[in-house]
């Protein structure tokens, strides 16, 4: 008879062993509050062996990273404290013995001795704990199933190898340009890239397999004859797939976090002992203090590096005899370019005084660790770090623009159209508001033209050439250029951007915020690929350029093609909290920052790189599930090898939306030429009409790359995660996922026998 | 006159209400006819075919390779769709969530997942009936011990021998503790032990209530164990009817009894051969059927305690299989299938739909004997419904008692 002291224990028989009573509690808080100690107490070495490894990784990454790490470890506990006994029980099974059941009793002993004398209580398997409610247990039983699957084929573990070498191996095959900035860069492009491959690759495979796989070998036929829907069959899949999606990218992405941070942390000794093997000479290039300029280099926009100059000209004063007691609070009061002219003359004077080529040695040692800081501090509020960015009012070139443009599109007009229209020629001016209808005058003009040439009535302009079907081409052609051309500073000019940043007075005063723009050599066409081409000519030399923020005056080479950075603080900012940003072009030849593009930004730190990285993570698991949903919907109605084919050639068509797009603003395929109008094809109009659709479709899907915003350090805000669902699960997702239920739902499953 | 008309007219309607409800099974004019990628017609494997299946009933499917009984299963299934005619499970479309609920099938070739052990098949197939945690390791603690596979439940279906999963797959099927239990080819790749287990299991749940669809070509299953049969070939019925009514041959007549000493059989002969020539009598001593023969042989092995890594003989049927109501011969199926309580009119004052004599009790007790059957101790083997009576009077005991598995009684 039960008592009250009793306890309720799950007796279980070996055929060799005798009898065994293990506690039956819903919680056993041995194991809920010491995991590992209580799985070696109850003879789990392996299970204990594995629980110390996780709370060991799981408290370092708390202690050392971020306390999201808690939670892991929260769930690992309540795991441990709630399946107890059905981990120990299912243990004891594996070792042969057999369940009896449950009896109340005041130990183990008693219990075991009271089933021996038939007191059996229950017939209950120990701690029947339901977690699933039974309106999702056949979709859970899927969802475990695809688990099994991966895990007794050594799926799961074969994908870990890979992701592991990935991420441990490829940053040491792989060379950066040797800066931090090039090793995060190549760390994070490289490794997330092959990360997303191998996952996607992956999930292409398994969605294929797992509905195809279980058709061909007519598991599917026993299993739909089970009171789930088809429906619910192929969601519980998805979610298998998923849910292994997401166990391993969890864990590829929590090595990669690791590995950067541990990169980044022994970069700095690193680099500082490979800046002490450069000449002094190459380090003092580096840091540009020999160049002879109006403003101050790059590196000195930092607080702390404006403080250990004024260290080093009070240090080299203090060596030549030239220090006073005064001089510290001197220096501080003094205008920047002031302080750097100050430490300049005294550099120079250190030279003489030691007739060398260089300064004193500590100075070459100060400024190469000032180097490797620098570097360091660039990577992490650039690249370790979520930045969002603003790009400058845009007001002012507008008005030009539309000054401009109608101009251009008269001129060009009248030199191109053939035939004479008075009403077009006889035009002296052009206003914004006056293009349409002027456009439509242009298309009246050809279209008449056109008539003229068919009946015979005019001769063929060869100096004209093709003859477009509308004005609306030319008025781009012109509206195009003159973009350009606003971009374009020549030499020896200037140019200003305002840029308007709201609260940026409540950031920390030291919060760097960076200017980012694309330096292009000028070329004055709007064809983006004849510009390419002439650049290519120029790419390889660097050009003079004033950069000037606030009272700030910068004065640095640069090189054409590249993007350029350059740190500066909310101190900069007006009252009204706008920046003015003046570019001055000192070279020869005619520059251009393309800020129609969005090539010219400023960004300031909008999360941590922690928080960025688990969302481009998300983004990544976004794409995986729409390549999950591809599979299943392709296996839906095909054969494994007939899904995989046709989920790689829709990822190849994917790939070609530029192409589609090409197709669609041409009008067609074909590219012949009758009376300067286009030969039309029925194809024509319906590869049009195939490829808009498509484009339409897949376009906005592809606009969600994480790994260039994380390798550039951007932030991926939770509102364009949201987005990235809301496009890619709910556009591209649902359409695979309701083509691919429909379809399942409908097929007829005892077509075929056994494979 | 006329009240006893209405009265009667009332209870025939009644009567036919609940033989509606107890409509397991209804098919009408079912036509499959497999086609191309091109929509042509390939194949017709069902053919206009029509029949019902009653509550209790084990029904048998019967015809040669490739005659349309998996088609007809596949359809009443869900998995194929018909190509016209009706197909209905307990008056639904059988591919209703609902129908599926009430359905056991054990397919004809091992469908399971091989990467899964026994236990985890039926925890798995388990979720999918939505079965409570404890009840499901319940159930597949019983199901387990009844199929002979409790000490491999750590093996993996892949590992199983043909006969072990086909064990395995009734266990599956049984899980749900159907209503209907559809069986393709059963006994197929069993032992003659694990196919007399399979028999007693089919004529056990048939006891409870339960309908069994058999399909075979083992025509000796089929006679074994079915009240009623189709006969297929070439995607049609070809005969269909109780099987006492297709079996027997009313024209002769066997008599067994111990043997007899020369003189008085000789007697006995002299006396027949009054009335049937000579040529016409057959006289032999019966032989023993090898599937007992056999079963004999097994039991004496494993009362010497021999070892095995394979599976075990089963013990007795599931205790929730088992139910809780007592046990009913054929005739106590078929009485209780048509004397089944038509449902209660919502409204108890209208005295005339309150149906005193349910069924006409004459009727009743026609179709209960339909066949006349002469009584022991020298009785005369008409088919086998008598041997069925014996079976089923004891089905779950014999179960223990011919596998020789005493420790769970």
């Amino acid at each position: 008879m039960a008592e009250e002291n009793d306890l309720r224990w799950s007796v279980y028989e070996h055929p060799r062993d005798g009898f065994r009573a293990i506690s039956a509690r819903y919680v056993d808080y041995t194991a809920l509050l010491l995991g590992p100690v209580w799985a070696f107490l109850s003879g789990l070495w392996l299970i204990g062996a594995g629980l110390s490894l996780i709370e060991l990784a799981s408290l370092a990454a708390l202690y050392f990273w971020s306390k999201w790490f808690l939670l892991p470890l929260l769930l690992i506990h309540a795991y441990t404290g709630i399946c107890s006994c059905r981990i120990r029980g299912k243990s004891l099974k594996e070792s042969g013995w057999a369940y009896l059941g449950d009896v109340d009793a005041p130990s183990d002993i008693t219990a075991a001795a009271r089933v021996k004398s038939g007191q059996l209580e229950t017939k209950l398997e120990p701690l029947a704990l339901d977690l699933v409610p039974a309106l999702f247990k056949p979709l859970s039983a899927i969802v475990s199933l695809t688990w099994q699957a991966s895990l007794r084929y050594r799926v799961f573990w074969v994908v870990v190898v890979m992701l592991m070498l990935n991420v441990l191996a490829l940053p040491l095959v792989l060379k950066g340009d040797g800066s931090a900035k090039g090793m995060v860069n190549v760390l994070l492009t490289y490794t997330l890239a092959v990360v997303f491959l191998l996952l996607g690759a992956t999930t292409v495979w398994l969605a294929c397999g797992s509905i195809a796989g279980d058709v061909a070998g007519c598991q599917m036929q026993l299993l739909t004859t089970k009171p789930i829907p088809r429906w619910q069959v192929w969601l519980g899949k998805w979610l298998g797939i998923m849910s292994f999606n997401a166990a391993l990218l969890f864990l590829a992405g929590t090595s990669i976090y690791g590995m950067v941070y541990y990169r980044v942390n022994n970069f700095a000794d690193d680099r500082l002992a490979e800046l002490r093997m450069e000449p002094g000479d190459e380090v003092e290039k580096k840091a540009q203090i020999t160049y002879e300029t109006r403003g101050v280099p790059r590196w000195l926009m930092r607080p702390w590096a404006q403080e250990r100059m004024r260290e080093w000209t009070l240090r080299l004063e203090t060596d030549l005899g030239l220090g006073s007691e005064d001089r510290a609070k001197e220096l501080a009061e003094m205008r920047l370019i002031d302080q750097y002219k100050a430490f300049k003359k005294i550099y120079e004077s250190a030279k003489r005084e030691n007739k060398s080529r260089m300064g004193p040695d500590w100075l070459g040692d100060e400024l190469r660790m000032m180097l490797a800081d620098q570097e360091m501090e660039q990577v992490k509020t650039q690249f370790l770090a979520g930045r969002a960015s603003v790009t400058p009012d845009l007001k002012e070139a507008r008005e030009r623009l539309e000054d401009f443009a109608p101009r251009q599109f008269l001129e060009d007009v009248k030199r191109r159209l053939p035939g004479n229209y008075p009403e077009i020629s006889g035009r002296q001016d052009l206003k914004y508001d006056e293009v349409p209808d002027f456009r439509s005058k242009v298309t009246q003009a050809l279209s008449h033209y056109r008539e003229l040439l068919r009946e015979g009535d005019a001769d063929w302009d060869p100096s004209k050439s093709i003859v477009p079907p509308n004005g609306e081409i030319w008025w781009e052609q012109s509206f195009a250029l003159t973009k350009v051309h606003l971009e374009g500073v020549a030499g020896n000019q200037g140019v200003e951007w305002v840029f308007h940043l709201p609260g940026v007075k409540e950031l920390p005063p030291f919060e760097p915020i960076n200017l980012r723009f694309k330096l292009e050599g000028f070329v004055p066409s709007a064809d983006a690929s004849r510009r390419e081409t002439a650049q290519i000519a120029i790419q390889d030399n660097l050009y003079d350029v004033i950069i000037q923020f606030g009272d700030t005056v910068i004065q640095d080479r640069l090189t054409v093609r590249t993007y350029h950075d350059y740190i500066l603080y909310p101190s900069a900012f007006d009252e009204n909290d706008k920046l003015l940003v003046r570019f001055h072009n000192r070279s020869r030849i005619a520059l251009s920052v393309p800020f129609w593009n969005d090539d010219l930004e400023l960004l300031y730190q909008e999360s941590g790189f922690g928080v960025n990285f688990a969302r481009s993570m998300a983004v990544i698991f976004c794409w995986l599930g729409i390549l999950g949903a591809m599979g299943l919907a392709m296996a839906s109605f095909m054969e494994f090898s007939m899904a995989a084919f046709a989920c790689i050639g829709l990822l190849i068509i994917s790939m070609c939306t530029g192409l589609m797009q090409e197709v669609v603003d041409d009008g067609g395929l074909r590219q012949t030429f009758a009376y300067g109008k286009r030969n039309e094809h029925v194809m024509d109009t319906v590869s049009v009409f195939a490829f808009k659709v498509l484009s339409t479709i897949i376009s906005p899907l592809k606009e969600y790359s994480p790994i260039t915003s994380l390798s550039e350090g951007r932030s991926i805000t939770w509102g364009m995660l949201a987005k990235a669902y809301l496009v890619v699960w709910g556009i591209g997702g649902g359409i695979f996922m309701v083509f691919g239920m429909g379809v399942f739902s409908q097929r007829e499953l005892a077509l075929y026998g056994k494979e | 006159m006329s009240a006893i008309s209405t009265l009667q007219k009332e209870s025939d309607a009644s009567a036919e209400e609940a033989q509606e409800q107890e409509m397991v099974v209804r098919v009408k004019g079912l036509t499959k006819i497999f086609k191309d990628f091109w929509n042509r017609p390939k194949a017709k494997a069902v053919n206009d075919v029509s029949f019902d299946i009653r509550r209790g009933e084990v029904f048998g499917l019967l015809g040669p390779n490739g005659s349309g009984k998996s088609t007809t299963i596949k359809m009443l299934l869900g998995l194929l769709h018909p190509t016209s005619g009706l197909a209905q499970v307990f008056g639904r479309s059988p591919r209703d969530v609902r129908t599926k609920a009430r359905i056991g099938y054990l397919p004809e070739e091992s469908y399971l997942y091989k990467y899964l052990d026994s236990e985890e098949t039926l925890d798995f197939f388990g979720n999918l009936f939505a079965l409570g945690s404890a009840e499901r390791r319940k159930r597949a603690e019983q199901l387990l011990d009844m199929v002979g596979l409790k000490r491999v439940h750590l093996r993996t279906v892949g590992e199983f021998s043909k006969g072990m999963q086909r064990r395995i797959g009734l266990a599956q099927a049984l899980i749900n503790d159907p209503d209907l239990v559809i069986l393709d080819e059963p006994t197929s790749g069993m032992d003659p032990i694990g196919c007399r287990e399979m028999k007693d299991l089919i004529l056990n749940l048939a006891q409870r209530g339960k309908t069994v669809i058999l399909s075979s070509h083992l025509l000796s299953d089929v006679e074994d164990v079915c009240d009623r049969a189709v006969i297929y070939y070439g995607g049609k019925v070809q005969a269909i009817g109780e099987l006492g009514d297709l079996l027997a041959e009313r024209d002769s007549v066997r008599i067994t009894m111990p043997s007899l000493p020369e003189p008085a059989l000789a007697k006995v002969l002299d006396q027949i051969k009054h009335d049937v020539a000579e040529d016409k009598i057959e006289i032999d001593n019966p032989t023993q059927n090898l599937e007992s023969y056999f079963i004999n042989v097994v039991n004496k092995a494993r009362e010497s305690e021999a070892d095995t890594s394979g599976a075990t003989s089963g013990s007795h049927v599931a205790e929730f299989l088992r139910g809780t109501g007592p046990v009913k011969t054929a005739a106590e199926r078929k009485l209780e299938r048509l004397s089944v309580s038509v449902p209660q009119p919502e409204d108890d004052l209208k005295p005339q739909k309150s149906p005193e004599p349910k069924v006409d009790e004459r009727k009743l007790a026609a179709l209960s004997e339909s066949e006349p059957r002469p009584t022991p101790p020298v009785h005369v083997d008409e088919g086998k419904d008598s041997e069925k009576k014996v079976d089923l009077s004891q089905a779950s005991k014999k179960l223990s008692d011919l596998m020789g598995d005493d420790k769970k009684d």
